[in-house]
């Protein structure tokens, strides 16, 4: 039996995923809610991997107009973003999500945003956690994070399996 | 060269840097806004000697285009490398620069978490 009824549909189009606070499971602290999937018969990780990749996906497509951001874009003589430095931080999102859910849980959704000197920078902030990661124009990245009593910092790909660590333990 | 004698600064106080609209996004306050000018320099006022609406009017832009946001002392003073300097000027007494690095992940989520709004983008003057 399908776990979904034509789901797509639904789930690529405006309005976007409700979420709601009830007892149903959750992504990164949010509860998915049948409000956006009214065909859903029932939950599972399948469902919740369909939902994780649409937040991401859809936060992706929203940092797009990042790179139409030319030199001086914020009147303070900040230069403009490389079409490159954005693939490269979909590219390392991407693979964390990935590696991610092969460990059984979802990446939170950041919010990709236009950072310092040309630099794409990834933010996700909670109550109990935040993390930075800024992705440089040559596709090196960079990231510091802070839960409760402790933080972590490093660079990509060196520092990948510590950052995943890190990421299991502040959504846990 | 200021007529105003430059003073230690205590922790508890704080610190109101200028946002302006375009530096502010989707709820973030985005990087650019703590690089300074010049670069590593940050410009803020002192709240002994002025008020939030006060370091809003000192843009060179119109006042509707900022908010101003609060960055207590000792929170600053906590992110690497950053020093806290009262560097009055002869327009303005409460002129303090931050100054140090400011492009690392740490230094930026440093000022991003120690910030909290006094004035939002859009109040009214």
């Amino acid at each position: 039996m399908p776990l979904l009824e034509q789901p797509t549909k639904v789930a690529y189009a405006p309005p976007p995923i409700v979420f709601r606070a009830t007892g149903h499971p959750t992504i990164g602290g949010l509860v998915v809610s049948r409000v956006a999937y009214p065909n859903v018969r029932r939950t599972s990780a399948a469902l919740l991997s369909h939902v994780a990749r649409s937040l991401l996906q859809d936060e992706i497509a929203r940092s797009s107009w990042i790179v139409e951001l030319g030199d001086d874009w914020d009147e303070a003589g900040s230069p403009g973003y490389a079409p490159e430095t954005l693939d490269a931080a979909v590219t390392i999102l991407r693979r964390l999500a990935t590696l991610q859910e092969q460990r059984g849980s979802f990446l939170p959704v950041p919010k990709i945003l236009p950072g310092l000197d040309g630099i794409v920078e990834l933010r996700w902030r909670s109550q109990e956690w935040r993390l930075l990661m800024q992705v440089q124009p040559s596709g090196e990245a960079t990231f510091y994070g802070q839960l409760t009593g402790t933080s972590v910092r490093g660079s990509l790909p060196a520092d990948e399996q510590k950052l995943l660590d890190w990421i299991d333990s502040a959504i846990s | 060269m200021s007529e105003y004698p430059a003073e230690a600064i205590p922790d508890q106080d704080n610190l109101y840097l200028r946002v302006h609209r375009n530096h502010f996004l989707r709820g973030e306050i985005l990087s650019p806004a703590f690089k300074g000018h010049p670069p590593g320099a940050l410009s803020t006022n002192w709240c002994k000697y002025s008020t939030p609406k006060e370091a809003r009017a000192q843009g060179r832009q119109p006042p509707e285009n900022y908010g101003v946001v609060g960055l207590r002392v000792g929170a600053v003073r906590k992110i690497p490398q950053q020093v806290v300097l009262h560097s009055p000027l002869p327009e303005n007494r409460a002129h303090t620069d931050v100054r140090g690095p400011k492009g690392t992940d740490e230094v930026i989520d440093g000022f991003v978490a120690a910030s909290t709004w006094k004035v939002r983008l859009g109040e009214p003057l």
